[in-house]
């Protein structure tokens, strides 16, 4: 089943990368000077790291680059990618009920948590972590098991929870189906959609939806489900990096007081309660790098592919 | 057609620690060491120079094993269906150069003695009765006494930082009074308590306990390891688990024994390479293994005279089942059916929350094994004669690096523990099929939103304390691994199959550690708390620890298991297994320290045994 081989005769060079010798001593030899160099560089961030790829190969079972999580953008995108502008200001009214704020206490919406749902429905129809998609994919079933059907698991009703993420639908396509089910609900209810109501009537279908008392938005989303997408996926564009588009200003971090990304703390300082509030938060990128201008970097040599690539900063 | 490679003495599958503890000895011993690894290469510097970004960590899972491409399905017992994890949850396996020890938390353990012994001394104390028919625990083949020499020189080779409790049997003040005898005190002092933490061992100590501090693979102050580089110590960070550590203060492969096996000039290792079978001669002899360059799509060959089965349990259990041929119908280790049993997990469900209104512990400072532990309930440790179970568990609290993006959404409500307070929903139990946002390994699926939720973030988000559980698992004929007759991996190959649950040994351990953890719990006099009463029934969604074993376990006869103690196998002399497959059972405490030091002792028997009788087996 594997991929034409080209007519090479056996040899021993490894078609695969190696990490000789030569490699890890100058790896050794700067790993040795971390207690020495302080350097003031430029932050080199996570983000040129992708640089060290592979070459594109289409007979390639991996994805030419060396993990399949992938970096942040270098500037969070200003403008929906995935949502309509009217998607768009759905999740930003609920996922505003869910944390709310104003310009004196901020919450999701002066966060930007509609901008980090974006930008992750983008990514990989919105799975944020390497997922095994392949069928069949499960059904449930109450009391007696069904017959067998071709492409089906079926599962008891009250299992399924067990198995963890087993459902058909992707992350966009459950925002998709989400906020229409949810406009739905609120013109059964109310006569408008969603946005348009005033914040006591969002508060209310928030609650139906958070308690199971909203029904099903479609056989495959219960509308408890999707309150449970808005929550988590608030609190992720709440508390990570702005970098993801969310969390703008810090403000999640400062909710909590959380000092963020900080390069470390002592003992003394960590046993002192209230060293968060002594602290001023701190983003991934104003962290500064560990190794500022580290000669030996440029030299380690990181095999990728058949080939060693040398760093270059 | 494969390309065929020049053959070399040793072929290890993966480049995680166990094949590089081999690479050192087996290269310095002048044997040529090849190590395929499916993920990539990397340093501390400058890979893991950067790399504060907990939803790239936590939420992403950049340092693990890729399982869009290959996954494990679960199902809780026969009756029930097998479906693909699809999602990360239960456990956390690594991927690339160093395999998990990048991303481990770092906790470090011997096991005690009578877990050596644990079936004969179970009954010997207790009687014949005390095991049911179903419980297939058995004694190791190897005592404490035998691998305490390899315990201590992992220690020293490391620079492991923890109080001594019992040095050559004299019991010292502040460390942990059940351990075994050590030869030599930790070569490094133990990392200092968080405030919660010391709370906890207050609690405690007031209640008749005796709390210690959690011993570490990470160094507690600047350290000269085997490879010979000074190591810095921590700098508590507040990213640990999860994250490689940027200056190699948490104890790695990365960190000592890649260098060492590099430094012999006979390791090398070929990034992106995924092992489909292991091949066998006629003679029933492995003769080499076979992979996938998966970035060209490239089939290679590498004939070999001994393989080294070194990856994460399920990839060993899974690659031995795969390397089906002639002389092995079943798999290579499976001739006597013994491959696949007893496979175990750990409990590790936290019993007790404690929430200490408007406190500011600086949870987010630190790491892992900033803890204290209590040993006083776990193992053989208390009299199991009035019990409805044997084994035990440790309780600790303390832990550091604690970040929003996985406390958040589980924190528990303002009214939690009050009377008549709504429950926390826990994962759907409607029947709704979990969406990606109703389960997830780290994020809990807590209720509470608007401006209650924000108060309670606002005010309570650093004063939350969790306890911590490293509880036995005993092992079972109705909890084993076997290959899927439905999920394949990217290659085509079928995934492992786990079939397992938690049963009575667990769930009444879980009961009994739990009213425990209750009364130390309101000892520490908290705002409220929440106890869990009762053991769930086994999940995959939530992370609960990567310590799975067993599944090619080691034995005193091919009768009872799969390998030698050395993990020789049986049946395949020249294939060896490392790693916490060769567990018969799982004790109440991190598997890593003891499969490192049954590794050096493995390591050191092929040296001077095996090589100068290749194909036969030691004793």
């Amino acid at each position: 089943m594997n991929t034409p081989t080209p007519p090479d005769p056996a040899q021993d060079t490894p078609n695969a990368t190696s990490v000789g010798r030569r490699g890890f001593l100058k790896a050794a030899g700067s790993l040795a000077l971390i207690l020495s160099a302080c350097r003031p560089n430029a932050a080199r961030g996570a983000r040129e790291l992708p640089s060290r790829v592979g070459p594109e190969n289409p007979n390639a079972v991996l994805p030419a680059r060396d993990t399949p999580t992938p970096f942040p953008p270098e500037t969070p995108p200003a403008t929906f990618q995935v949502f309509t502008p009217h998607e768009a200001a759905t999740v930003e009214a609920a996922t505003a009920r869910i944390l709310p704020g104003d310009a004196q206490d901020p919450g999701a919406r002066e966060a930007g948590v509609v901008y980090y749902i974006d930008n992750m429905l983008a990514y990989q129809e919105g799975f944020n972590e390497p997922t095994y998609r392949q069928a069949p994919y499960a059904q449930t079933y109450q009391g007696q098991k069904p017959a067998d059907l071709p492409g089906v698991v079926w599962v008891p009703a009250d299992q399924i929870f067990r198995y963890g993420y087993q459902n058909v639908l992707t992350p966009k396509e459950v925002y998709r189906i989400g906020v229409a089910g949810l406009d739905r609900l609120s013109r059964k209810r109310f006569k408008k959609d969603f946005v348009d109501l005033a914040e006591t009537q969002q508060d209310t279908l928030i609650g139906l939806m958070a308690d199971g008392k909203a029904g099903r938005f479609d056989r495959n989303l219960s509308a408890e489900s999707f309150f449970h997408n808005l929550r988590r996926h608030t609190s992720e564009g709440m508390f990570s990096d702005p970098q993801y588009g969310g969390n703008r200003d810090l403000v999640g971090f400062k909710l909590v007081k959380h000092p963020g990304a900080q390069r470390s703390y002592t003992p003394r300082e960590f046993q002192t309660e209230g060293e968060g509030l002594r602290r001023s938060p701190q983003s991934f990128r104003e962290l500064h790098a560990f190794n500022p201008g580290q000669k030996a970097n440029d030299e380690v040599v990181l095999p990728v592919s058949g080939e060693d690539m040398q760093h270059k900063h | 057609m494969p390309k065929v490679h020049k053959k070399v003495d040793v072929v290890t599958i993966g480049a995680g620690w166990t094949s590089s503890i081999m690479g050192w000895k087996l290269g310095a011993s002048g044997k040529k060491v090849v190590a395929l690894e499916i993920g990539e290469a990397r340093w501390a510097n400058p890979d893991f120079a950067h790399n504060h970004d907990p939803l790239r960590h936590e939420i992403r899972k950049a340092l693990m094993y890729d399982i869009s491409k290959e996954s494990w399905t679960w199902r809780p017992n026969v009756n029930l269906p097998s479906l693909p994890i699809r999602q990360y949850g239960s456990f956390h396996p690594g991927r690339g150069v160093g395999g998990a020890s990048v991303h481990w938390t770092a906790q470090f353990w011997r096991y005690l003695p009578a877990d050596f012994q644990h079936r004969s001394h179970n009954v010997a104390r207790y009687g014949k009765q005390k095991i049911p028919a179903d419980m297939t625990i058995q004694d190791w083949p190897i005592t404490y006494e035998e691998l305490e020499p390899y315990y201590d020189r992992v220690d020293y080779d490391l620079g492991i930082s923890g109080q001594a409790g019992n040095l050559g049997g004299q019991i010292l003040p502040g460390g942990n009074p059940f351990e075994a005898p050590r030869s030599r005190p930790y070569p490094l002092p133990p990392h200092p308590t968080t405030i919660h933490g010391q709370l906890f061992a207050d609690a405690c100590r007031e209640l008749g306990y005796h709390p210690f501090p959690m011993p570490a693979g990470i160094l507690s102050q600047a350290y000269r390891g085997a490879e010979g580089r000074i190591r810095s110590g921590c700098i508590y960070c507040g990213y640990c688990t999860r994250y490689g550590c940027e200056v190699d203060a948490k104890t790695s492969a990365v960190t000592t024994h890649v260098p060492l096996a590099l430094q012999t000039g006979n390791y090398e290792v070929r990034t992106y390479c995924k092992v489909r079978r292991i091949n066998m001669g006629p003679d029933g002899l492995a003769t080499g293994v076979t992979y996938v360059d998966m970035l060209t799509g490239q089939e290679h060959e590498q004939p070999a005279d001994v393989v080294l089965v070194t990856g994460f349990v399920l990839t060993n259990v899974r690659m031995l089942l795969l390397s089906k041929s002639a002389t092995h119908k079943n798999g290579i280790g499976n001739n006597r059916g013994m491959l696949g049993k007893n496979y175990a997990y750990q409990l590790n469900v936290s019993p007790a929350t404690a929430v200490f209104e408007g406190r500011r512990f600086n949870e987010f400072a630190a790491n892992g094994v900033t803890q204290q532990v209590i040993y006083d309930l776990n193992a053989d440790n208390f009299d199991h004669s009035d019990l409805n179970f044997i084994g035990g568990s440790s309780i600790f609290a303390g832990s550091g690096e604690r970040d929003p993006l996985t406390s958040t959404t589980g924190l528990p409500s303002l009214a939690a523990g009050t009377p008549g307070a709504p429950k926390d929903s826990g994962p759907p139990k409607d029947g709704q099929i979990p969406t990606t946002a109703d389960v997830g390994s780290l994020a809990g699926r807590g209720k509470e939103w608007g401006k209650d939720w924000k108060e309670n973030l606002r005010r309570n988000w650093d004063g939350v304390v969790g306890f911590g559980t490293q509880g036995e698992i005993q092992s079972y004929t109705h909890n084993f691994l076997d290959l899927d007759p439905t999920y394949k991996d990217v290659l085509g190959d079928p995934l492992l199959r786990i079939t397992f649950d938690f049963y009575d040994n667990e769930k009444n351990l879980f009961r009994f550690v739990a009213e425990k953890a209750d009364r130390i719990v309101r000892q520490m006099n908290p705002s409220r708390h929440k106890t869990t009463a009762e053991l769930s029934p086994y999940n995959v969604h939530q992370y609960q620890q990567t310590h799975n074993t067993g599944g090619a376990i080691m034995g005193s006869d091919p009768g009872n298991s799969v390998t030698n103690k050395y993990g020789q196998v049986w049946d395949a002399p020249n294939v060896f297994v490392t790693g916490a497959a060769l567990y018969p059972q799982n004790p109440g405490a991190n598997p890593t320290a003891t499969l490192l030091a049954l590794t050096y002792l493995a390591a050191d028997a092929m040296v001077e045994r095996y090589f100068k009788n290749p194909g036969e087996l030691l004793v």
